[in-house]
């Protein structure tokens, strides 16, 4: 506790260099916080779409309820699915009315008319989406034939680019702030030399010597981490509105406290590892 | 105790400051290290707390050679061996008593021992009400006592003092080595380094005399062999009369 307490009065002998080490660990883990909640947002987002493999065939005007039940009974004897949902001109219309309820001039402009009916299925794996797509466009009376394969393979090879964005961006920050933190940890013991070298003669171990500029390190890497990641949620509480308007029916927030916590936890965990590597670089490297 | 043998030690530049040295101090002696500026006084204490490599011959300390004590147990050494060091090597921006705790805080003593102890060293070296003081604030015979408080606070069996009189008047001076001999009646090794002669003429110590890094006197050779365990520490100590 009094070597914290002494090590708290280091930093404020020379606060400029202390805030400039926790301004730096701050935008990193700010940065890497940003992109672990997109990383794990669009994970689930893609989650949910593999788990929900849909296909759905919109009816020409003029299809007669026989084509419809064709269909089914093709689909149904070829591939094994998990449900089979009809909807009607009017139930799109509903579905419509429902969606757009805050829009009364968009309702007043459609009729059941004008909305096509179709045939949702839903598969059991992601692999049988084209299989069950190439059935619904051999039948005559469909229109068109629109399944989430594409969306899904798009959504993996963005969680992908942005894992990958995120990995070199965030390496490149904990790097420059492992360097920042270096630098001014070893800049401190440059300065402290003659008080160095004193408690060296006096018989000060090494760790006696090194343990305070190895606090110090940890104070900032875990205090740009807390307000890093605090910065962030806050950004993701202030962009919670807009973000359940998009995603409609895909529910990824509020994120549960478990993982807020767990990202906080290994962020602090990061942050330990950042500051103490740093400042046993620092003190080796400048204490030669 | 303390064993020099045929020790050497060789600047870069090929200039020695030791040559060829041999001595042996036994435990509870008060031995006078005297010699010109330059001499190989200081050479001397910092080759003992290995502070300054030797280049040949070797250091004994209880009967472990120098060399082959690891960097790891060279605290070990600096709290078993302590030095008074010339330029004092006080931290400047704390108090005496913060200077005195530092040691006391090396040697991982805590709360009420250290102001025990601080309070015990602070009477010993007559700075008792002086301890909110930065060495600043103090004379120069009271800082070197500050000096000689904070080298005792590990309980040294040997305190090394490099010219503890250099800078005072013979007043101080003498009050300085009246300190060193209570310490030494304590128990403790006493080696004083000094280049003023005059000073210490009347004292019947024993003096080792360095000239240009050579040990050209020694008026305690008769009872120490090199290479032997040490002898009977010095009886014959005569105490300084207060001045």
């Amino acid at each position: 506790m009094k070597k914290f307490s002494n090590t708290l009065k280091y930093m404020r002998r020379s606060p400029y260099q202390s805030l400039a080490a926790i301004f730096m660990t701050t935008v990193t883990f700010f940065i890497v916080s940003i992109f672990t909640f997109v990383v794990l947002g669009a994970s689930s987002m893609l989650g949910y779409f593999e788990s929900r493999p849909q296909v759905t065939a919109f009816f020409k005007d003029e299809a007669m309820v026989d084509d419809i039940d064709k269909l089914k009974t093709d689909i149904s004897t070829a591939i094994a699915v998990e449900s089979v949902r009809f909807i009607s001109k009017d139930d799109a219309l509903e579905i419509y009315k429902k969606q757009n309820a805050d829009n009364p001039l968009l309702l007043e402009m459609v009729t059941a008319d004008i909305l096509p009916a179709s045939l949702e299925v839903s598969a059991k794996s992601v692999d049988d989406l084209e299989s069950i797509a190439g059935i619904m466009q051999k039948n005559n009376s469909v229109e068109e034939v629109v399944f989430q394969k594409d969306v899904i393979d798009t959504l993996r090879k963005w969680v992908s680019g942005v894992r990958i964005a995120g990995l070199v961006l965030s390496s490149l920050l904990i790097f420059a702030s492992l360097t920042t933190i270096v630098v001014i940890l070893g800049l401190k013991f440059t300065a402290k030399k003659t008080e160095i070298n004193t408690l060296s003669l006096l018989g000060a171990t090494s760790w006696y010597i090194r343990g305070p500029f190895v606090v110090e390190g940890m104070i900032y890497s875990v205090t740009g981490a807390v307000i890093g990641f605090g910065l962030a949620y806050l950004v993701l509480l202030y962009m919670t509105p807009n973000i359940v308007e998009f995603l409609q029916d895909i529910t990824l927030l509020p994120v549960p406290l478990w993982v807020v916590m767990s990202m906080l936890g290994g962020e602090v965990i990061l942050g330990l590892t950042i500051g103490a590597l740093a400042s046993l670089i620092a003190t080796r490297r400048y204490g030669r | 105790m303390i064993v020099f043998d045929n020790v050497t030690i060789t600047f870069g530049n090929g200039a020695h400051a030791l040559k060829d040295v041999s001595f042996a101090i036994g435990e509870g002696e008060f031995v006078i290290v005297e010699g010109h500026s330059g001499a190989g006084k200081t050479s001397m204490m910092r080759a003992v707390i290995k502070d300054l490599p030797i280049s040949s011959g070797k250091i004994v300390i209880e009967g472990d050679d120098l060399s082959k004590i690891s960097s790891k147990n060279l605290p070990l050494l600096r709290r078993k061996i302590s030095v008074v060091f010339q330029d004092f090597k006080l931290l400047m921006d704390r108090t005496i008593a913060e200077n005195i705790d530092l040691a006391l805080d090396i040697i991982g003593l805590e709360g009420d021992v250290v102001k025990k102890r601080r309070n015990e060293l602070l009477e010993l070296t007559g700075l008792k009400g002086k301890e909110n003081f930065f060495p600043i604030q103090l004379s120069g015979g009271e800082v070197q006592r500050v000096a000689i408080a904070r080298a005792l606070a590990p309980q040294p069996k040997v305190l090394f003092a490099d010219e503890p009189t250099g800078n005072l008047d013979a007043k101080t001076g003498m009050s300085i080595i009246k300190l060193l001999q209570d310490i030494n009646e304590q128990g403790t090794t006493v080696v004083m380094a000094t280049h003023d002669l005059e000073l210490v003429k009347d004292l019947k110590l024993r003096r080792l005399r360095l000239d240009e890094g050579k040990l050209v006197h020694d008026s305690g050779a008769h009872k120490h062999h090199v290479k032997t365990e040490p002898s009977e520490p010095n009886k014959d100590k005569e105490k300084v009369e207060e001045t």
